[in-house]
This record gives structure tokens, sequence and C-alpha cells, in this order.
């Protein structure tokens, strides 16, 4: 999974063609829309700004997603006729996402007061994304953290000031050429930077000052209030052996700036030094050209502000930097590593996920803990899906289901005539899961002889066919479960304290769903889903009500009973919304149970009464009078009571 | 008051000021400037009257010895350096200079000795004439290679993009390429009248029998070096840092003529 951004940049479009009618709503619905009839796999996100269109994605499929935004982009604006003269930006990954935030806090394209209009926009079309179904979780993170960043800045009440890129430009220029009214400088083309940098530049002190575009038109405003000259387009090569700086603000006149022209450049200088300054934001400058002589190539990006000055850019930097990180944390957690079914959004939870994500690029045996029904098998499936042996098998053997022979055989195979019953020779599981993953389920329940055998495949990293001489190399990586506290049998001793060690490198306690109860509405949301496409059924939710039970219940089945109630609930179900009425009875009628019974719990007493009296009301139909006679306590201390449980009806 | 206290005092105000350029090129105070070009002024004043008093001694200029000629060397090189630091009105080439003049005396000082009596030819005013302008020259291809080693510093940071610490203590890059183009131009004009003068002198001294030395050869070579400098520069429009790789190269040729040919190579300059 990556993110990217593609753009067109108003630099890279020629003057006439470049399209103003975005900022209409009509606009960018049709834009939405568009993106959505493509059949692009993942996210996307159309955002335009008074200088530039961007598409912002999230997709497995990099290259054909671009070439489709591509596509996009250029009927938008109409460009299809003169596609190879247009240059797209393209950003990936964290500088996707750097790029979104600059926007977003008007770091970039670097205009007086620019943040609400980009933020404005991105709002407006984060909005149009969603409805149209082209946005998801991730761009719609990437939103809300754009806007707690620009909301944060508001706050601080500091401004952006970018006289630091003049002040930098002059110091490196009179560093090289000695004292200003030596250098001739020449800008080329225009941004929405020239006018900020040339403002705080001491440009009258300059020896000359002169300006080249495409159009001279209009860049003579530009040229009289700086108090520079417009150069003929013909006399660029003039020009360039004889001036000292040259600012280039946009891709005007490109060509005369590949190494191999300035290499001419140079020796018609006579390798008079020659600095050249890009402050395009949108190009990556060319690397081969610090390798000529005596010329100095400088990027927007090398100048920095410094560390202790007030201003906001600094601070917003470091916004963005921490903010990319945390964002970047979470994409990945959550994206790159594909953990299937397991659901949680609690600490417990996550804490798993995080563990799962850093174990499974080794090659560590794992021990997974856990009652039965809490999904050991799809942790362990998990790491196998994310560590390198993805691609090689995975096996999982029931330890406890199979008696002790019978589960050696099955795993190490016997060659023929090994035991009776022996007709052919036979690969055993170990064997086929070479290269993979074995996952050994109720490893608790298996002898101690068998258990000899298995501590010698750990550690030799080889075995033996039943009734065969022959040494075999596995290379298998050992997953282990069991459902019991593998330490209490140790102390027991029947569990091998050899092996429990060399099991119990990594230990992985998947906690049952009464400690994570969080997650319990999550998991029951992702069940309607899974079941409700199974089911072919357009079921949405729980209804309130039946949240409530489910919430209330104690799950003694674990994840695995919820999973059936909810494939009941969604088959039983006829609105949109799952009602009480569709959930099993014990769930629907958990309260009506006595509490006492529930050997999974003991409940205080108070939170038992709290259940009593609320299960009590709901037996007669919210009757107060009959409830309190039968409680045998009056009708105010039945009132108070209620009031002090927060039972409401 | 003794010859070579006095020595000693000349060289510990040379210390005071070495301290006071570090300073400032470090912290880069205004004001530590005015303390350090005043006191590298009172030490040139201490070194001209340590030099007076030399001659008074010797009744002819100090220029007989290989320590003596170090003497006046140094202090012909103060001289220009103060000269130029007025000039420019930047000292922070000082941090560099002040320390190898603090060397060239510290080895001088003590081989001065004034009761020796000299070879005849080596009082003869053409003599001297031959030695000052080396001197001269040498003075030239020294600062030149200051100004080429700061040139290489700071262009380095500035093609890496590192605007730090070289990068504000420096002078610009144009001045130093133009002070090491000047510098060696100069010294080369030196060098050339000073080599042709002493050529002259010894077809005088010995005729047609006049002995290769190892001194003239390597002082031919960095004849050529410069010569190829200039030519470089016009011609092959080799400036900024090859011109200052130029100065440098010619530079350790200097050092090895200067100081290891002329205390163990030679015969005819041994000063005997």
């Amino acid at each position: 999974m990556q993110i990217f951004a593609i753009g067109l940049h108003r630099n890279n479009v020629p003057e006439n063609l470049w399209y103003q009618g975005f900022t209409e709503f009509q606009t960018l619905k049709t834009c939405a829309e568009d993106l959505s009839s493509m059949d692009i796999q993942g996210e996307t996100l159309f955002v335009n700004s008074s200088h530039s269109i961007e598409v912002f994605s999230v997709t497995d499929d990099e290259t054909k997603t671009r070439e489709k935004l591509e596509n996009f982009l250029l009927t938008r604006l109409n460009l299809k006729k003169n596609a190879q003269d247009i240059r797209f930006h393209l950003l990936e990954g964290p500088d996707a996402v750097r790029h979104f935030f600059q926007l977003s806090l008007g770091l970039e394209p670097f205009i007086q007061d620019p943040q609400n209009e980009f933020i404005e926009n991105a709002s407006k079309s984060i909005a149009i994304a969603n409805e149209c179904g082209n946005a998801a979780h991730v761009l719609n993170r990437l939103f809300q953290t754009a806007l707690m960043l620009a909301g944060k800045l508001e706050q601080s009440g500091l401004s952006f000031d970018y006289s630091f890129i003049s002040k930098q430009i002059e110091n490196l220029a009179q560093k090289i050429f000695g004292p200003l009214h030596s250098v001739d400088l020449m800008v080329v083309g225009s941004n929405e930077l020239s006018q900020v940098v040339l403002k705080s530049m001491g440009t009258e002190s300059l020896r000359h000052l002169y300006f080249l575009h495409r159009s001279s038109s209009l860049i003579s405003k530009l040229a009289q209030s700086a108090g520079g000259q417009v150069v003929n387009p013909e006399d660029v090569d003039d020009k360039l052996a004889n001036v000292q700086v040259v600012l280039r603000m946009n891709q005007n006149f490109a060509s005369h700036f590949s190494a191999a022209i300035l290499q001419k450049i140079m020796s018609a200088r006579k390798n008079q030094p020659l600095l050249i300054i890009n402050l395009d934001t949108t190009v990556v400058p060319e690397a081969s050209l610090s390798k000529i002589y005596n010329l100095f190539v400088y990027d927007l990006t090398d100048f920095q502000q410094h560390k202790t000055s007030k201003d906001g850019i600094g601070y917003a930097r470091e916004l963005i930097e921490n903010e990319l990180k945390q964002f970047f944390t979470w994409f990945y957690s959550k994206e790159h590593y594909r953990f299937g079914d397991i659901i949680g959004k609690s600490k417990p939870m996550e804490h798993i996920l995080e563990l799962i994500a850093r174990i499974s690029q080794t090659n560590i045996t794992v021990l997974i803990e856990g009652e039965s029904g809490t999904g050991k098998e799809l942790v362990a499936r998990a790491i196998h899906e994310n560590s390198p042996r993805r691609n090689k098998p995975f096996i999982v053997v029931n330890c406890g289901a199979l008696p002790d022979t019978l589960l050696e055989s099955e795993l190490f195979g016997h060659v023929r005539g090994a035991f009776t019953g022996a007709e052919f020779q036979k690969k055993g599981l170990l064997e086929e899961a070479d290269g993979g993953t074995l996952m050994l389920d109720e490893i608790g329940d298996t002898s101690p002889a068998f258990q000899v055998k298995l501590l010698r495949v750990l550690q030799q990293g080889e075995m033996r066919r039943l009734g065969s001489n022959e040494v075999r190399k596995i290379d298998v990586r050992i997953i282990a479960a069991t459902n019991k506290h593998l330490d209490e049998l140790v102390q027991k001793e029947s569990f091998r304290k050899d092996l429990y060690y060399r099991l119990n490198v990594v230990q992985i306690d998947i906690p049952p769903l009464r400690a994570h109860p969080e997650d319990i509405l999550l998991l029951a949301d992702h069940f309607i889903a899974k079941y409700g496409e199974k089911l072919k059924k357009r079921v949405i939710g729980l209804d309130k009500e039946a949240g409530k039970l489910i919430l209330n219940y104690s799950w003694p089945g674990k994840v695995r009973e919820l999973e059936n109630a909810i494939e009941r609930s969604v088959a039983l179900c006829i609105g949109h919304t799952i009602l009480p009425e569709d959930l099993p009875p014990q769930v629907r009628n958990f309260s009506n149970s006595p509490m006492i019974f529930d050997d999974n719990a003991i409940l205080p007493l108070k939170e038992l009464e709290k259940q009593h009296i609320a299960r009590a009301l709901r037996f007669y139909h919210w009757d107060y009078e009959k409830t309190a006679r039968q409680l045998g306590i009056g009708r105010t201390t039945l009132w108070r009571k209620m009031k002090e449980y927060g039972i409401e009806r | 008051m003794n010859l070579a206290g006095f020595g000693v005092v000349v060289l510990v105000v040379y210390l005071l000021s070495e301290i006071w350029y570090l300073t400032y090129f470090i912290s880069q105070k205004k004001i530590l400037q005015y303390f350090s070009s005043f006191s590298l002024s009172l030490g040139a004043l201490l070194h001209f009257i340590y030099i007076i008093l030399l001659q008074l001694d010797l009744h002819r200029l100090p220029l007989g010895t290989v320590y003596e000629v170090l003497v006046s060397a140094t202090f012909l090189f103060v001289l220009l350096y103060l000269f130029l630091e007025f000039y420019i009105k930047e000292n922070s080439m000082g941090v560099i200079i002040v320390p190898m003049i603090l060397f060239l005396l510290a080895i001088a000082l003590p081989g001065i000795d004034t009761d020796k009596t000299l070879a005849p030819q080596l009082t003869g005013l053409s003599f001297q004439i031959h030695v000052a302008f080396m001197l001269l020259a040498y003075s030239g291809f020294t600062l030149a290679f200051i100004a080429s080693v700061m040139y290489l510093l700071l262009a380095r940071d500035i093609h890496q993009k590192r605007l730090g610490f070289f990068f504000s203590r420096i002078p610009s890059l144009e001045l130093l390429d133009r002070l090491n183009s000047s510098a060696a131009t100069l010294g080369f004009a030196f060098a050339t009248v000073g080599m042709c003068l002493g050529f002259w002198m010894g077809i005088e001294l010995w005729g047609n029998a006049f002995p290769l030395d190892a001194k003239f050869i390597s002082f031919v070579i960095i004849w050529f070096v410069y010569l190829f400098h200039l030519i470089a520069r016009i011609k092959l429009g080799w400036r900024g840092e090859r011109s200052a790789w130029l100065s440098i190269v010619g530079f350790f040729f200097v050092l090895v003529t200067f100081l290891v040919v002329s205390f163990f190579l030679t015969t005819m300059h041994a000063y005997r």
C-alpha cells in the first residue's frame, strides 16, 4: 500500500491553457464522479488550489493508477492535445503527505495568505469524495490531521516570513562574488515566490537586475516594481554568459539549464563562477549539475530557516514532521501489515498487533496463549502472512485432537512398513511446511515422549521419518498455541521445562473479550459486514438496544460465540438493523439469568443489584408499583436506586 | 637589554595576538578585530626594533645566515599581511598566518649568532638584493597559499550547502581568488628578478664552472609551477579551485626548498 500525490502546477502548463473553473462545487463533484467511475483500486482525492491541481491517492498498484490519474488530469484541463508539453509532479510516501500538510498550512506554494484557501477547497473535496465513496479512512485521517495542524498553527499566532530566503540568497551571492554592487542577477520566469523574495532582497544595491520570461508582457509589471529590466528572450545566451546569479522561478527556458548546455555556457564564461538558484517548488534539481566546474547550484530546500527564529515556518515544519511520523506509524501498522480478520482498537489488542508486526520479520518461535475461541489461529496466520515466508505453506496441526502415535506419523511422516498399516511412504507435515510456518495448536495436550521429539526438531532443525534412519534438514517456523497455562503444566511436570523455554521465546497472550469490551461493538460491526455480504443482506448495524445487550453479555464463548450470534442475527434480521429480537436468546435474556451462576466473573453486590433491578423493571414492563412490591422495597427507594445506578427506560 | 631576551618578548606579543585572532575567528565579535590588528602591529613594531638592534650589533643588514634571513623574512611578511588586512578590512586570515610567523621565528631566533664572521661575498650589495627579492617572492607565494586554502574551505562549504562555520568567517570567493592570483603573480615577478640576479652573481663568482645546486634546481621547478599558474589562468580559464590547487602545489615546493634543501642538501646556498 502506498500513498502518493500527482498533480499539475500552473508553471508547467502553457499559460493560455490553464483552466480556472475548478473552484465551483459542481465541477468538484463531476471530478469526484469521474474518479469513482475510473475503477481505481484504493482511495483518491482531487484537490485544487489557485496554483495547482492534484490528486492524492492510496493504492496498491501505483503505476497503473498513476497512468489513469495523469489521463484524468489532462482531460480535466483539456490538455490532451498538448500532452507531451506537460510535466506532472509526482510525490510519493512521506513526501506526498508532507506536501498535503504544507499546502494546508500555506507553507507551499508560498502565497501570502493561502492557508484558508487550500484547506477550504480540501474540505469541500473530501466531503464530496466521501459521498462518492472515493475516500476512505486513510485520506480522511490525512485531512483531519491537516485540519488539526492548521488549527494549532492558528492558535500559536505565528506568521510566515519568507525574507530568510532573500537574506540567504544575498549572503550566498556576497560570499561567492563579493559585494552586491558587482553582481548581476537574472530572474527567469515567475511564480508565487517572485514578489516575496524580490521585495525583501536589496535589489537596488545590485549592479543589474534582469527579468526573463516567455511572455514579456506578464513580467514587465514585476520588473517595474523591482527596478529591473526585461530581457528579450532572444538574448538569453548572451545574458547567461555574463550574469553572476540566476533565479529560476519556473521551468521557462528549461532547455538552457541542462547539464550539457550549462557546460557550454561555463566555457563561454571562461569559468567565471555562476550561481543558479532554483526556486521552483515543483521540480527536483538535477544532481549532475553540481559536477560542473565553478557552477554553484542551490535549491529552495537548501535555504533553511534559522532554528532560533521566532517565525512560524520553523514551528510549522516541526509540527508537520511530528505529525508525519505519527501518520506513518499509523499508516504502516494498519495498512502495510495485513492483519487479516484481527479486529481491535483497545490497548491490549493494539499491543498484540504491534507485537505481530515486530516479530513477523524474524524466525523466532512464538507461543500464543489464550482461551479457546479468542482467535489464536488468526494471530498465527497474521504472523505468517507478514513474514518473508508468506508465499510458503502455513499448516495448522491440532495436537489435542490426535492420539500420540498418530500425531507423530502425521508430523514426521513414515516410510513403507514402519508400522502395521504403513503401506506407503508418507511425507510428514513438518516436511510439507518446509520453508513455511507450522502452527501446533493445543501443545499443552501432548505427551512428554512427543515433546522430546519436538524439542529435537526445534533445536537441531532436523527430523527423521518414522522407521527411517535418514536425517532431513528442515526450515520451519514453529508457532505453538495453547489454552492452558504452560508454566503451571511445567510445575506439575506434565510439560517439559526445556521445551517450554524453547517455545516461549516470545509469548503473545490473547485476552478474552471481557478484558477489552471496547472491541465488542467493533467486532460485531465487522461480523455484520462479513455475514451481510455472505448472506446477501444489506444490514447496516445494530439497533441501540441490541448494542446494549451485546455489551452486557459476558461472552463465555469468546469471539467465536459473538461471531455465531451475529451470523444468526443477520440471518434472522428483517430490516436494515439488528433488533434485540434477532439476537440469540441467551444474549437477549442474559440479564434474566442469575448472575451468580456466571462462573467467569464475580460481580460486586452493587452491580448485581443494578442488574437485578433493571431486570425486574423490564419483567414488569416498567411498572414501578409492581416492581417495587415484588422487590420488597418502597417506591421512593426504587426511584432513588434507579437514579443512583442510572437505570433508564 | 640583551638581544635574545628581546626576541622572546617579540614571540610573546605575537602569541598574544594569535589568541586575539583565534577568539575573533570563533566569536566574530567586531571589537576583537581591533584588538587583534593592534596586537599584531605592536608585534611588528617590536620585531622591527629587534632587527635594528640586530643590525647595530652586526654592523650590516641581517641577511647573512639562514636564521637572519628568516627573521627578516617574517618581518617583511607581517608587514605585507598588515597592509593587506588594512586594505581589505578582513581579519580572518590572521588565524593561519600568525602561527606560521610564530613557527618560523621560533626556528630562527635561537640560531642568531652576532659573533660569527661571514665570507666576504655574503655581505655584498647584490647578494643582499638577491636575498631580499627571494624573500618577497616567498612571501607572495605564502600569501597565495593561504588565500587558496581558505578558498577551498569556503568553496567546499558552499558546494555542500553547509553555510556554517567557515561560511560566516572567510571573505568572499571572488576576493580570495583575486588575492591568490595577484599574490602568486607578484611572487613570480620577484622570483624571476631574484633568480636572474643570483644567476648573474654565480657567473661572476664561478664563471663557466657554475656548479649545479639542489636549491637552484628546486627553485627552477617552483618558477615553472607559478609560470603555469599564470598561463593556465589566462589561457585555460583555470580560476577558482584549480588555481587554488596550483598555489598549494607551488607552496609545497617552496616549503621543501626553503626548509629541507636550505638546511640539509645545498652547498653554495649554505651561507658558508
